[in-house]
């Protein structure tokens, strides 16, 4: 293989066919609205709070995680993918990025995604 | 109504596609029919319940001198909501996805994530100790350490060809 020593870092600058040679995961994500604004869930099993990385760059949200190799021993039989979570998304200008929080549990990442005040569903009194 | 439409997966042509990573063919064969039968099987209906939309988790399973470790990838569950137990030689892990549901009033984008019941049932490569089975979950990974029982590794006879 000799693939291991490719850092994160690395691998995003990689283009194109040499990619391939790293294992990346897409993983498995929900998203839906809400009046406040959205919310995103993602599967990261085996995934630890310090071996996320979110960044958000000019609309451009990506969630990255180094999801290791979990066992020791003799392998009888693999079924995970042993590589790195990498998933990218473009999000709408209503989102106030600043805002944006994240929580952890279970594998499962949620990130919250409030929608700017201005963009948000409002009732106006009639007096 | 705001441009939502935005948000989808950015450019298809930098979206990489999952790489199972599956050293043989025939071993990926393997695999994908023991996960019809685990379907199959869960979806007979003997546990009592309506069974639907059951989901094999993906496993691994490695074996060192002491102990057989098997790992199920089960992210988003609580502990509470899973159960091991041991039928001779086979290890039955169910999930029950409980604290989260897929609610029908938000307005949906995307929906990938599995909001189901995991079943699977893997078949030991030996004998084990019931009585020291270990469990732990983790970071989504449920993981079982199952000592092996002592002196099999010495009961098993090499027999000579003549």
């Amino acid at each position: 293989m000799g693939q291991k020593d490719i850092s994160l870092s690395g691998s995003r600058e990689m283009t194109g066919r040499e990619q391939t040679r790293t294992i990346i995961v897409r993983p498995a994500v929900d998203i839906f609205e809400t009046n406040d604004g959205l919310t995103l869930v993602a599967d990261l099993p085996g995934v630890s709070k310090e071996s996320l990385q979110i960044d958000i760059d000019q609309g451009l949200l990506t969630i990255e995680a180094d999801a290791k190799s979990r066992l020791k021993g003799e392998t009888r039989q693999q079924e995970f993918v042993h590589g790195n979570f990498y998933r990218q998304f473009q999000i709408p200008n209503e989102i106030a990025t600043e805002k944006i929080s994240a929580e952890m549990l279970n594998g499962v990442l949620t990130l919250h995604l409030p929608k700017a005040e201005a963009a948000r569903p409002r009732r106006i009194e009639i007096n | 109504m705001m441009s939502l439409k935005d948000l989808i997966p950015w450019r298809r042509d930098k979206e990489i596609m999952v790489d199972r990573g599956v050293d043989h063919p025939l071993q990926q064969l393997h695999w994908g029919i023991d996960h019809l039968f685990d379907d199959f099987i869960a979806n007979m209906g003997w546990s009592g319940s309506a069974v639907h939309d059951v989901l094999s988790p993906r496993i691994d399973l490695a074996e060192t001198d002491k102990e057989v470790i098997v790992t199920a990838e089960m992210p988003g569950l609580d502990e509470n909501d899973i159960d091991v137990s041991l039928d001779r030689n086979t290890l039955m892990i169910r999930g029950q996805k409980t604290a989260e549901k897929e609610d029908k009033e938000k307005h949906y984008y995307h929906v990938e994530r599995a909001y189901s019941t995991f079943y699977r049932a893997v078949p030991l490569p030996c004998e084990v100790d019931d009585e020291h089975v270990k469990a732990t979950y983790k970071k989504g990974l449920l993981t079982v350490h199952l000592p092996k029982i002592r002196g099999v590794a010495q009961a098993r006879k090499r027999i000579e060809i003549h």
